[in-house]
């Protein structure tokens, strides 16, 4: 090793501090790299397994194609694999007790098709024949038929068809006279009917086979099966080389044809790029294109959530956001990063000024010194670089164990994928390396330059102008002369504190924005879940099942409930009295709309008379009458000329006024006439953060039954204010788990674990950039106070004691921690405004001061400063003065 | 009048073997308004003497009377208002404050009293330093004999007991140097000011109203 390195080595060693926390700064920049990118490829490759586990491992599905078209596809060079089903067809499932699914749905799957189709078995194994077959669980839950593992079935398979010939699929539901309207019940309006009788679809063209049930799978995903699917999913094995008809491929492209997806999907289907690129974006097509599109060879699928996640089609928000996010996120830890190391490197070649004017004065060339500095940046990235990788991958690892405990509850048993972003760490490495390497370099033509005996006399650092340093007379006034020293010395070393004050406005904007950020988002969840006066709703829209409501609401341990029956009622629209922001919600002119429909509501006899007890009013008189909760929310446009959210009322009631108004169902039609009892915006149990423009009309019980309709409802909810919610959710699943249960804690608490995570994050990032920006810190003040000592000895000799001396080196603590303060909060508020406006949009709240953030910062600035410069005065104040003086005087 | 005592003065540096014996059980006196040359070979521990002096370092053992006080019973930051008050020191590399200009430097021990700077008696020193043109300038846009003068000007400033001056032409040339020693003369006479000097010319030394010679931390004469 050439002397000169070993010098390097030896001052690194000398310097032990300094240089620690200078490579702390590089390890925690390279790994907070690391980690970012980490997290990101970690996530992304969970959403990818997660989308190939439950939609099927393939990016495009070719559907019916003709068996002897199936070569090209095989032997296409962009196809990395495949896998190929087959619809055999319906068969009648006599058994079935669930009318809206009266047949199964037979398909076979060859071997890679039942691995790689996100079929999970249950029980008993996959179909290895053509006379085996799996079936769906839903058949038994579901279905209520009880076939099991070993059972001999035969079925007859068929096509099946509607009543105009039209062949029918799984995405086309059973089609019977019990199709109902369909309700939107928001407003209540009627958005689709169908008006088919009963036994609209047969099958026809069976065969006849029998199969052996040899496992019993999960119901099929949505793709396969969709929710409203009239089939249960059974499913044989298909043998490649006995494949007749047409069947269904599935690709998997290879990562380079992923980047040119479109043009190859529509080579295969056979029409031009552009048309289907733009049917896939979702784009309206021309006549002509539409034209073009028929022309396809077959009809093909993407699978959307796989091809998001792996080619990275960012149309989707959440993912672009997400990917925004890292890139804005790596923007700041390498703008800081670049600070802290550059400004470790300068520091250190100040220091060793001298030594280099020495070396060059012993014949030294510039090279060699050049050299020589860089040999130092190499020895620090070779120990700074791999821990910080290393670091970065760890803390990826922890982060998604804590993630899965955390959110255990969201997570319905996803696990976390741990990928080494290779990629990123190269990235990562690199970046860490440039940014070392040009911070060296400037430092490097800076020592290569120097002159041996500026250097020794290190005179370097003290060019300086005299109108530079103007200070106010009102400083000295103040605080003395120490004070006008330390006013002055923050002037003198501008630049150097430039990188000072940058890191801590860095550090307390962020951190002041982060803080308000999770104010909003704790603020927000607790309006959306703590306002709500009960913790359970169960619903049901099954008749039959109204009286396992009844039955819940007598669980134990509950404090309130409300058991509430929704009618749908119409009227014409023109009978309606509106009032003046009603007519501008349903403009009664606009010609389109002629009914109105509104739901009338019972609240459960106990809820219903507290309720009126709340109004004032007497059962006795209520209960022939409707109270009216006429309270919306719409947007209205003030006088500024903004459109802002507004509770108005719709209506132009008064009690005594009468409705007349409808109902309708299959049968019959039925009149009824409303009489007003009272207009309220009160609300009763369940309904008080609901605003309805069309009004919530309450009755009585009584009344229902007079009017004959109790039986009428569309819907029951029922409300329980309960202590232990878990206990009663339990409970309440017992006696059906059929419900449909939601459980408002439960909700919440999973909502604020989410926030909690996030919380970690970002609390997580703001450390790690404040501890970047602290290792900055340490060495610029630290190396300052050293460069100075020589001064402050001067200083004690002419006469000044240690207690003005600490004095005058806290004020200059404090002079630059409130420099960086008072810009740094400003942003920080400023950030913290514009996040208030961006969750504004979706909720009604003030702007909150983030006083909390702004606290923490100014006394963990103060605090901080401070800290490092009391470690440096110890050391300071224990040198002897004669010894500091002479120290440099050769 | 006795204005300065030393009784039995002694520096030892470092222990056991590595022991150095800088200044070895000195003793002297000096009269207010003298004029004293301290010289020796270098590492004789005539500067290690000025700084017991000018309490700016502590001795091992022995007395220092300054107008019949014993500097040493003094704490620490009495001990720095003592030197603030009492002592003037010139040191050869001048270390002056370099973001402070001349006047500020010059004033720096009377703002660290929080004494009100007397305007005529500071104006009359610039003059007699020959600095009324470089009074608002910073020490590095002074030549070395001028940032010698402003260090003369703060040790004088605050009218102290005794001036110790540590080599103060030794990084001067030969002019500079005449100039120096002239200020040092002529405040002796104007101020009736007690110098103790250090120097390593004898030329310089002869100039004195009394050499003391030190060899191996005795005095020898």
């Amino acid at each position: 090793m050439s002397i000169l390195n070993k010098l390097t080595i030896t001052n690194l060693k000398l310097n032990k501090k300094r240089t620690a926390v200078t490579i702390v700064g590089i390890i925690l920049a390279t790994a907070l790299i690391t980690a970012v990118s980490g997290l990101a490829t970690s996530f992304r490759r969970t959403m990818i397994e997660e989308a190939r586990q439950t939609d099927g491992n393939y990016h495009y599905e070719f559907q019916n194609v003709p068996v002897e078209e199936l070569k090209y596809l095989k032997n296409n060079r962009n196809i990395e694999s495949y896998y190929i089903t087959q619809n055999k067809g319906y068969s009648i499932l006599k058994e079935s007790q669930n009318e809206y699914k009266p047949y199964l749905y037979l398909m076979a799957y060859n071997e890679r098709a039942l691995t790689e189709s996100s079929i999970k078995l249950i029980e008993g194994r996959m179909p290895q024949n053509e006379n085996e077959i799996v079936i769906s669980e839903h058949i038994i839950s579901n279905g209520k038929v009880n076939y099991k593992v070993g059972d001999k079935l035969s079925i007859d398979v068929g096509k099946r068809e509607a009543k105009d010939g039209v062949e029918l699929y799984q995405n086309n539901p059973f089609q019977n006279d019990n199709s109902e309207e369909m309700l939107d019940y928001q407003t209540g309006a009627v958005v689709e009917s169908t008006t088919e009788t009963k036994n609209s679809e047969k099958i026809i063209n069976t065969t006849t086979k029998t199969y052996t049930i040899v496992g019993i799978i999960e119901r099929p995903n949505r793709t396969i099966e969709p929710y409203s699917a009239p089939g249960y999913s059974v499913i044989t094995y298909l043998d490649e080389s006995n494949l007749q008809g047409k069947a269904n491929f599935y690709a998997l492209y290879n990562s380079q044809a992923l980047s040119n997806r479109y043009q190859i999907t529509s080579n295969i289907i056979g029409i031009s790029e552009e048309v289907y690129k733009n049917s896939e974006q979702g784009k309206k097509l021309t006549t002509e294109e539409l034209q073009e599109f028929a022309k396809a060879r077959y009809v093909v699928n993407e699978n959307g959530y796989l091809l998001s996640y792996e080619a990275l089609n960012l149309s989707s928000s959440n993912l672009s956001m997400i990917y925004n996010l890292c890139i804005i996120v790596i923007g700041i830890i390498i703008v800081t990063s670049i600070f802290c190391i550059r400004n470790s490197f300068a520091i250190s070649i100040t220091e060793k000024m001298k030594q280099y004017g020495m070396l060059a004065s012993v014949g030294a060339t510039s090279k060699q010194i050049k050299k020589n500095v860089f040999y130092e940046a190499f020895i620090l990235s070779v120990i700074g670089i791999p821990l910080g990788v290393l670091g970065g991958m760890f803390a990826v690892f922890v982060l998604l164990k804590i993630i899965e405990i955390i959110l255990s509850e969201n997570l319905n048993g996803l696990h976390f994928i741990f990928e080494i972003p290779w990629l990123a760490i190269v990235v990562a490495v690199i970046l860490s390396l440039i940014t070392i390497l040009l911070s060296a370099r400037k430092s490097a033509k800076r020592a290569g330059k120097v002159s041996p005996i500026e250097a020794i006399r290190s005179n370097e650092d003290i060019k300086i102008k005299s109108k530079k340093l103007k200070t106010p007379k009102i400083v000295k006034k103040l605080f003395g002369i120490g004070g006008e020293i330390s006013y002055k010395n923050l002037k003198r070393n501008r630049k150097k504190y430039r990188t000072t004050v940058i890191s801590i406005v860095v550090s307390v904007s962020i951190f002041i924005a982060m803080s308000s950020f999770m104010n909003y988002a704790f603020k927000t969840a607790d309006v959306y879940y703590g306002q709500k006066d009960y913790n359970i709703m169960i619903y049901t829209d099954n008749k039959e099942k109204y009286g396992k409501l009844q039955e819940t609401s007598k669980i134990e341990g509950i404090n309130k409930f409300s058991l509430q029956k929704k009618i749908s009622v119409q009227t014409d629209i023109e009978k309606i009295k509106f009032s003046e922001d009603g007519k501008k919600i349903y403009p009664v002119n606009a010609g389109k709309r002629t009914s109105f429909s509104f739901q009338m509501l019972t609240l459960g006899k106990e809820e219903y008379e507290r309720y009126l007890k709340e109004l004032g009013l007497s059962y006795e008189k209520a209960k022939d009458k409707v109270i009216l909760i006429d309270d919306a929310i719409t947007y209205v446009t003030n006088q500024k000329g903004n459109s802002v959210l507004t509770k108005v009322q719709t209506f132009n009631y008064q009690p005594g006024d009468k409705i007349e108004a409808k109902h309708i169902n299959k049968k019959d039609e039925k009149n009824i006439t409303l009489e007003i009892i009272k207009v309220t915006d009160q609300k009763p149990m369940g309904l008080k953060q609901r605003y309805q423009s069309n009004g919530v009309w309450i009755v009585s019980e009584e009344w229902l039954e007079k009017n004959g309709l109790e039986n009428e409802y569309d819907i029951a909810n029922l409300y329980i204010d309960c202590n232990d919610a878990d206990q009663v959710e339990e409970n309440a699943k017992k006696i059906d788990k059929d419900l449909y249960i939601n459980n408002i804690e439960a909700t919440a608490r999973a909502n604020n674990a989410l926030w909690l995570v996030i919380a970690i994050f970002l609390y997580g990032f703001i450390t790690v950039i404040s501890l970047i920006g602290i290792t900055n810190i340490f060495n610029t003040i630290t190396t300052n106070m050293e460069l100075r000592s020589k001064e402050f000895a001067n200083l004690k000799s002419i006469g000044m004691t240690t207690k003005e001396f600490n004095r005058m080196i806290r004020l200059e603590s404090i002079f630059y921690g409130t420099k960086s303060l008072i810009i740094g909060v400003p942003i920080g508020i400023g950030l913290s405004y514009a996040i208030y406006k961006a969750f504004a949009e979706s909720e009604e709240m003030g702007f909150i001061f983030p006083t909390s953030g702004l606290v923490i910062s100014v006394l963990a600035v103060f605090v901080l400063v401070a800290g490092i410069m009391k470690y440096s005065l110890n050391k300071i104040n224990k040198q002897n003065i004669i010894e500091t003086i002479r120290k440099d005087n050769i | 009048m006795e204005i300065l005592r030393v009784e039995n003065l002694t520096k030892k540096y470092g222990k056991g073997e590595n022991e150095v014996v800088a200044v070895n059980n000195v003793s002297f006196s000096v009269n207010k308004g003298e004029f004293i040359a301290i010289v020796g070979s270098s590492g004789s521990g005539k500067s290690t003497l000025l700084h017991l002096l000018g309490g700016v370092d502590r001795p091992t053992s022995g007395k220092v009377l300054i107008e019949g006080n014993n500097i040493y019973e003094l704490n620490d930051d009495q001990l720095a208002i003592f030197r603030r008050r009492q002592v003037g020191l010139i040191y050869q590399f001048y270390n002056l404050i370099p973001i402070l200009n001349v006047e500020e430097n010059i004033t720096l021990p009377c703002d660290l009293d929080g004494k009100k700077v007397n305007k005529q008696d500071l104006n009359d020193l610039l003059k007699t330093l020959g600095l009324e043109n470089r009074v608002k300038h910073l020490p590095n846009e002074l030549s070395g004999g001028q940032q010698q003068r402003v260090s003369i000007g703060r040790a004088l400033m605050n009218h102290p007991a005794i001036l110790l001056a540590d080599e103060p032409t030794g990084n001067l040339d030969s002019k500079a140097s005449d100039e120096i020693v002239e200020l040092l003369k002529i405040s002796n006479k104007k101020y009736h000011q007690t110098v103790i000097m250090i120097t390593h010319n004898l030329e310089i030394a002869k100039q004195a109203d009394r050499v003391i010679r030190i060899e191996d931390g005795k005095i020898i004469n």
